[in-house]
């Protein structure tokens, strides 16, 4: 499977979500007919593709694809815990996942068992999922945790658009065949689920984008479509160029999910896209007029993601505050260095 | 959207050991500048420092070797120019010939041209000015008047540019000037002329702008004679080449980097006992950064696979003009201008934040105002 077959793929598997997503006015935003497709389509496993050539990068095109067509599905979220699991050595189920960071649960090891105990917050469409991959801390060390659907109960909750958010309830033992070594701690994860979310931005704002040209087109008033109005134009220039800043800083963060900068190429993604996500959102609407604000309006499903995304996985000022204190740590002299190692593989080998 | 898509720019490991050489190269050439002169950054005059940067081999660098040039790739000029920027070089006099003039000759220039100026180019002793804006025509560079009439043999030049960066100091200029009949067609009819600056009945005359300095000129041309041969490639070709050339003027580093020594001395200042302000701010302004880098890496790799990334340049010369002009203003709420944060009294700190704060307003004005990038960006859209 190349590159551009995954981009094709997951646009077609994704080009009526849109609709599913619309669903009933206070219904979570869940789609299991969806959910099968993308499941056929082999999504699931793509980050673990990397023997067939596939990039992070190439696997997180398909999150992107998704949120561009505003998906009711956790599948940025599966691809994630299908990796964690993997990556432990762990059998992986079928079905829609979800990852936690599991910091907040008690997790002690004993008679070969793994008793973990506690309450997750806002963990996505845990209610859906047919497991959740849990990284926990034992002994200093993280582990990865396959917590079954029957090993926990959930507590519906919902972002702003929507989505499950549901808290997760846990006591139980999990056997040995269940649990493995981490390929990644807790802050790591944490980065790893800012660069999804910074990534379905620049998806959501890819048509955020297109739709408020296309209505600028068609929308007449005064005579003429209001796109011929010099401060509508400007308005939708500066919408493409958060977008652009917002797709190329999501990128960077998505070629290096993992390593030494994965950490803060994604607070560099959060931060950039989460700024994007408003300004481009605040344009839109006001581009769009009333009739953006009405919920027959698919407009408000791109805005409450991008308005929603923002604070999940740390907002911009929770990341802004760690890459500050990175630029203090690298002070005046070494600030430029730590900056052209972010993009430069070459370089940041070399100074590593 | 594909037309706004910034493609990953490649990576080569051959960049890092350049970097290496051009940090090295400035430890040696300026380490002992004061912050107060890095932060000229490209408008910092130095002559001998233009001829090391020649004999180093930083200039011309993408120019062929029968040109004086080295054959090296865009993204090995984007790396020595980010570095120059970034520790505040002087690299104001061969700025503009290396990065779009010389580029321009080696494009359009007669051969005669090329031979002529490139060599000197590369060895950072020939300085270029552009005359593109006139005193009724900024913006609108369509509507330029010096007119260049030809005659048997050549030209006669008559018109006034303005706003001319450094005409005082550049051995020649790149003109841009109406040389057909006027036509319906507002963008044909010109032409581009390499004009030697010491041709008689060229006057240069000083602007100072607000902060004191002189950088700008008004450059007054009363029947100046110039050969055919000074013709830059077609005759009436003109606009199409100098909408080319300014995709050279507005991709690179140096739309970012203008201010950079005040996050640097920012950084410095705060060091000692950040707030959580500060940290969240200095956070903020690295991501600005990191994303315009990349965005203007991603340029530089697109010229040099020869597309035409103009619509891109656009978008990082009007998002780099905001960062630019933001780091000043956040600098000052974060660390006071009389504040001594930088425990050795507040010379350097206040110094970088003064020349900021005085030469901002210039940041989204050159090399295109505001309004016309995003023009051209709603153009690029399809909406114009």
């Amino acid at each position: 499977m190349s590159d551009t077959l995954l981009t094709d793929s997951a646009a077609q598997v994704f080009a009526d979500a849109e609709a599913a997503a619309r669903g009933a006015r206070s219904a979570p935003a869940w789609s299991a007919s969806l959910w099968a497709r993308v499941e056929e389509a082999g999504f699931a496993a793509a980050l673990t593709y990397g023997e067939e050539g596939i990039t992070s990068a190439d696997a997180l095109g398909i999150v992107r694809t998704a949120a561009a067509h505003a998906a009711p599905v956790p599948i940025g979220e599966t691809m994630v815990a299908h990796w964690l699991l993997a990556e432990a050595g762990l059998a992986v189920p079928e079905g829609p996942l979800s990852f936690a960071a599991g910091d907040t649960l008690a997790a002690t090891e004993g008679d070969g068992a793994l008793y973990v105990e506690g309450r997750l917050a806002a963990v996505p469409y845990a209610t859906e999922a047919a497991g959740l991959a849990v990284v926990v801390m034992v002994k200093a060390r993280p582990l990865v945790v396959h917590l079954r659907a029957a090993d926990y109960a959930t507590e519906r909750g919902m972002n702003l658009a929507r989505e499950p958010r549901d808290d997760v309830v846990v006591r139980t033992a999990v056997p040995p065949d269940r649990f493995g070594p981490a390929p990644v701690g807790l802050a790591g994860l944490f980065a790893i689920g800012a660069t999804l979310r910074s990534v379905a931005m620049a998806g959501a704002l890819e048509t955020l984008l297109a739709r408020t040209l296309a209505y600028a087109g068609e929308r007449v008033q005064f005579g003429r479509p209001i796109a011929k109005f010099q401060a509508v134009q400007h308005s939708l220039a500066q919408i493409a160029s958060e977008t652009a800043a917002a797709r190329a800083a999501a990128d960077m963060a998505a070629e290096r999910l993992t390593g030494p900068d994965a950490g803060t190429l994604a607070a560099v993604a959060k931060v950039r896209a989460g700024e994007a996500a408003t300004k481009a959102a605040g344009l839109a609407h006001q581009v769009h007029g009333a009739i953006g604000f009405t919920e027959e309006h698919a407009l408000h499903l791109y805005t409450q993601r991008l308005w929603a995304w923002r604070d999940e996985f740390g907002t911009e000022a929770q990341w802004a505050l760690v890459l500050g204190e990175a630029a203090l740590a690298a002070g005046a002299s070494g600030y430029w260095p730590m900056v052209t190692a972010l993009d430069d593989a070459a370089s940041g080998a070399a100074e590593a | 959207m594909d037309q706004i898509a910034f493609a990953p720019p490649a990576d080569d490991p051959a960049l890092s050991e350049l970097r290496r050489e051009v940090r090295a190269f400035l430890a040696e050439t300026i380490g002992s500048h004061r912050p107060g002169q890095r932060i000229r950054s490209w408008m910092g005059n130095d002559a001998a420092f233009s001829r090391a940067c020649g004999a180093a081999g930083y200039l011309g660098m993408t120019f062929p070797a029968r040109y004086g040039g080295h054959g090296r790739t865009a993204m090995e000029r984007y790396v020595v120019s980010e570095e120059m920027l970034a520790a505040g070089a002087p690299v104001g006099l061969h700025w503009i010939a290396d990065r779009q003039s010389g580029p321009l000759l080696l494009q359009y220039g007669t051969e005669a041209q090329r031979q002529e100026i490139l060599p000197k180019v590369a060895a950072g002793e020939c300085y270029f000015c552009i005359g593109m804006s006139e005193p009724d025509s900024g913006s609108d560079l369509a509507a330029a008047r010096t007119r260049a009439e030809p005659v048997e043999g050549g030209f006669v030049i008559n018109g006034t540019k303005v706003w001319t960066t450094n005409a005082h100091l550049a051995h020649y200029m790149i003109l841009f000037c109406k040389t057909e009949a006027a036509s319906d067609d507002r963008h044909g009819g010109a032409s581009q002329l390499l004009i030697d600056l010491a041709t008689p009945g060229i006057t240069i005359s000083p602007i100072h702008n607000m902060a004191g300095a002189h950088e700008f000129n008004e450059v007054s041309f009363r029947d100046v004679h110039v050969p055919a041969g000074a013709l830059i490639g077609t005759r009436g070709g003109g606009w199409a080449q100098v909408m080319g050339e300014l995709a050279f003027e507005r991709s690179g580093p140096e739309r970012f980097l203008s201010t950079f020594a005040v996050l640097t001395e920012l950084i410095h200042a705060a060091a000692a006992d950040p707030s959580r302000e500060a940290k969240v701010a200095i956070g903020r302004l690295t991501a600005h950064l990191v994303t315009l880098r990349r965005m203007s890496r991603s340029v530089a790799g697109l010229l040099q696979a020869g597309e035409n990334p103009s619509l891109q340049a656009t978008i990082v010369k009007d998002l780099g003009a905001v960062f630019e002009q933001d780091l000043p203003e956040i600098a000052r709420l974060l660390v006071p201008r009389g504040g001594r944060g930088d425990g050795q009294g507040q010379g350097d700190y206040q110094a970088v934040l003064d020349y900021a704060v005085l030469h901002a307003p210039s940041f989204s004005l050159r090399g295109g105002t505001r309004e016309i990038l995003r023009g051209i960006i709603a153009r690029g859209l399809g909406l114009r």
